[in-house]
């Protein structure tokens, strides 16, 4: 035994649960002793006093009402997808689907299979956000980076490149469409969320923002016919990276107000 | 109001929220009374004023009160509690930075002066004090709060592995700082 599986053995258990092998090593080595001895004389710490428990205790049951605990993970997370797919229906119903006519069966796969991962990953991050202690949700990075590439590489691969005459102006209106649609989308995910304890405001919101824009994309997917891979890259996936900064300025903004407003149904730790 | 156990044992913690949820101010009361003095350790460990743990102690519990909603049943309670306390504690830090409140160094080690050991030797409070904040948190946690490393690992939104990570760090700097207090020829046996 050496020092590293002292350092096991303290991650794992208590000292009085060592085995003897690890008392053989303490013996010996005495900066393995030195800091079993530490990490055991941690009891001489305050306590807050009785009477001022007894206050704590009182101030919460002055005004104790029942609540409504937050639904299970299975369950605000269907009402989460449930969110997604509606707007997707409703863009769909409404702006027609003549980008699905378009495409080609593996570019179909290819598009959808991606949007729906990613979807199926934001909405779990954000159903675990919304209670404190959850198991880690996924951090800014990894879906940032991971929807960014995945659909940059689905676009290059499956689709083609060629030169437009109106790239801007084509473009920007389906920049507008896409927006709107993340844009009606976030705000019924905000109702969704409003009950939720936020840890971090700004990686919510962007969070929520991100699975908005997706939606959004996904009906720019749906309604455009436009199939060169230069459009898809230049408006339709920045409706995703618009919407995630949108929703980072909305959370930090809600989370500069006091608490006492907004806070009082949750939104904010 | 919370049934006691058949067995005569206590309630869980995850019990009493569940009653504090219905409104049980037994439970209420009960859970403040198991948990006010673990978090007031966990708010004085990392400087050790007592007045500012008084208020994030009050503060904690105004918050739990507000959000107990969000405890979902089943889960474990002190993930939950743990990780709103973190965020209880950067709260009072950013506040503290606003106000540009100057504490005088002579004043703020008011806990690690009173556990010093007879004889000079450094506490685990102070040589706590001087890691860095990611490693003294889930050191905290895991050795003076007693949470398991999974608790641990959700109460800081991270992976078990990374909390293994830190918490070696944290030992390894542990060691160097009791390093120079071993006399000459007695360092440790294996590396």
């Amino acid at each position: 035994m050496n020092c590293g599986d002292i350092d096991r053995l303290l991650t794992e258990k208590d000292s009085a649960e060592f085995p003897l092998a690890a008392g053989d090593h303490l013996q010996e080595c005495e900066r393995c002793r030195q800091l079993v001895q530490l990490l055991e004389s941690r009891q001489q710490l305050p306590s807050p006093s009785g009477g001022q428990v007894e206050k704590l205790a009182q101030m919460l049951t002055s005004d104790l009402e029942p609540v409504k605990p937050l639904p299970g993970d299975v369950t605000q997370f269907g009402i989460l997808a449930a969110i997604a797919l509606a707007a997707l229906a409703a863009g769909g119903a409404v702006l027609g689907l003549r980008g699905w006519d378009a495409l080609q069966g593996l570019q179909r796969a290819g598009v959808f299979v991606v949007l729906a991962l990613m979807g199926v990953a934001l909405a779990a991050s954000l159903t675990r956000q919304m209670a404190p202690g959850s198991p880690s949700a996924m951090t800014p990075a990894v879906w940032a980076v991971g929807l960014g590439a995945a659909l940059a590489v689905v676009v290059l691969w499956l689709f083609d490149q060629r030169a437009e005459a109106e790239f801007v102006r084509v473009g920007l209106v389906c920049l507008q469409t896409g927006l709107a649609v993340a844009a009606c989308t976030g705000l019924l995910l905000a109702w969704a969320l409003r009950r939720g304890a936020m840890l971090s405001h700004g990686f919510s919101g962007s969070t929520a923002g991100a699975l908005a824009g997706l939606t959004g994309l996904a009906v720019l997917e749906l309604q455009c016919p436009n199939l060169n891979a230069a459009h898809i890259l230049a408006w339709h996936l920045p409706v995703v990276v618009f919407s995630s900064l949108a929703g980072l300025v909305t959370g930090l903004a809600a989370g500069l107000i006091p608490a006492g407003r907004h806070r009082r149904r949750g939104h904010g730790v | 109001m919370p049934e006691p156990q058949a067995d005569g044992g206590e309630l869980s913690l995850e019990e009493l929220m569940s009653a504090y949820q219905q409104a049980d101010p037994m439970a209420a009361a009960e859970l403040v009374r198991r948990l006010s003095s673990p978090l007031y350790r966990f708010f004085a460990a990392p400087m050790g004023n007592q007045m500012e743990a008084d208020d994030m102690l009050q503060d904690m519990w105004l918050r739990i009160h507000r959000l107990r909603h969000t405890h979902r049943p089943g889960e474990p309670v002190l993930p939950w509690v743990y990780a709103i306390a973190r965020r209880v504690r950067v709260d009072n830090y950013r506040k503290r930075r606003r106000s540009s409140l100057e504490v005088a160094v002579d004043q703020l080690p008011e806990l690690a002066a009173q556990s010093r050991a007879p004889g000079g030797e450094a506490t685990f409070q102070e040589l706590l004090a001087s890691l860095p904040e990611s490693q003294r948190e889930v050191l905290v946690l895991l050795k003076q709060q007693g949470l398991s490393l999974e608790d641990v690992a959700r109460a800081t939104s991270c992976s078990v592995g990374s909390v293994k990570q830190k918490v070696h760090r944290a030992y390894q700097s542990l060691r160097a700082l009791l390093r120079p207090a071993l006399p000459a020829g007695r360092k440790g046996a294996t590396p």
